[in-house]
């Protein structure tokens, strides 16, 4: 390298110290750079994958394969113990059973038809979406699945999504 | 060190200090990696199947000869499959019984067999009705919608 372009990169880094050999330094720089990446990339998986829709106690039915959850609508999940609705419990259950005094005509549940109902004259969901995210335990009698279906249906939720565990 | 690596700053430079910021990076790479959900979730899609309203209008039955066939799937107790067909220009009256595996769950094997002898036969039919006995488990439902969704696009849960 001739003086005078050792002289430029002088001038471009001007005033760094010299290293002795001794002094060793870490280069991390590229090392965040590559955090930052992994990062952004784990944010994204995060906030638009699979987890919005993790079941918070419901041990989901596995099945060999289904479909690809396609879009993020309401969600309804039924445990042993309650029934949530976009992750707000809106009817406890005694053992995956109904209490008595909650049923009405048609074999519906009071509150959940409520939580629908209130979902469905929300902004958030339309008139036009008639789409529903069903994660009910794999031990749910048909009895109280078919209450609560039919607290959806009476409300326009009649496209049901029914979210599995896939086996791999 | 070379003049484009870090080195100590001198009078007037201003060096950022990227260590923490690294350190920061790490524990937050780590949570977020032990509170991922490693389970792959999937649907299967069913509606489910309105009564008409009390005051609809009945609707004009069509002519026999264009008679639909319907097809509608009940589960006793004990995983018991019931595939029963109606209907139709012949006005057939057919229940396929399926008996529960040797474990007492549904038998999958017999039961795709006998969708898909269905599905050959009454190549009309693209729907079915499926209702269950109030004990049978979720479980057993979705099996069964598993497997006519194998061979029937449109599956209805009964909701009354």
């Amino acid at each position: 390298m001739s003086t005078q372009s050792h002289h430029g990169l002088q001038t471009m880094f001007r005033h760094k110290k010299k290293k002795t050999s001794d002094e060793m330094s870490l280069q991390i720089t590229s090392m965040a750079d590559i955090f930052t990446i992994i990062l952004v990339f784990l944010l994204k998986t995060t906030a638009s994958g699979i987890n919005t829709v993790a079941p918070n106690g419901a041990s989901l039915p596995v099945m060999a394969h289904g479909n690809e959850i396609v879009q993020d609508t309401l969600k309804m999940e039924i445990n042993r113990d309650f029934v949530t609705v976009d992750d707000k419990t809106v009817l406890n259950l005694n053992q995956f059973e109904i209490p008595i005094t909650e049923l009405q005509a048609g074999g519906m549940s009071q509150s959940v038809y409520q939580a629908f109902m209130a979902k469905r004259s929300s902004k958030q969901e339309g008139a036009a979406n008639s789409t529903l995210l069903v994660l009910a335990d794999e031990n749910t009698p048909y009895s109280t699945l078919k209450s609560v279906l039919a607290s959806a249906a009476n409300t326009g939720f009649v496209d049901l999504q029914l979210v599995v565990v896939e086996d791999n | 060190m070379s003049a484009g690596g870090g080195g100590g700053a001198a009078e007037g430079d201003v060096e950022l200090n990227i260590a923490p910021i690294v350190d920061c990076f790490t524990v937050l790479i780590a949570y977020m990696l032990v509170s991922m959900s490693y389970i792959q979730l999937s649907i299967f899609e069913a509606g489910v199947a309105a009564s008409p309203p009390p005051d609809a209008a009945p609707s004009e039955p069509p002519p026999q000869d264009k008679l639909p066939v319907t097809f509608n799937i009940e589960v006793a107790d004990g995983n018991r499959v019931e595939l029963k067909l109606t209907g139709g220009p012949t006005n057939i009256n057919e229940t396929i019984p399926v008996e529960a595996a040797g474990d007492g769950t549904i038998n999958s094997a017999v039961l795709n067999e006998k969708l898909t002898f269905i599905k050959t036969t009454y190549p009309t039919v693209t729907e079915v009705n499926l209702s269950a006995a109030p004990a049978v488990r979720y479980k057993s439902v979705v099996k069964i919608i598993q497997a006519v969704k194998a061979v029937l696009p449109k599956v209805f849960l009964a909701s009354s």
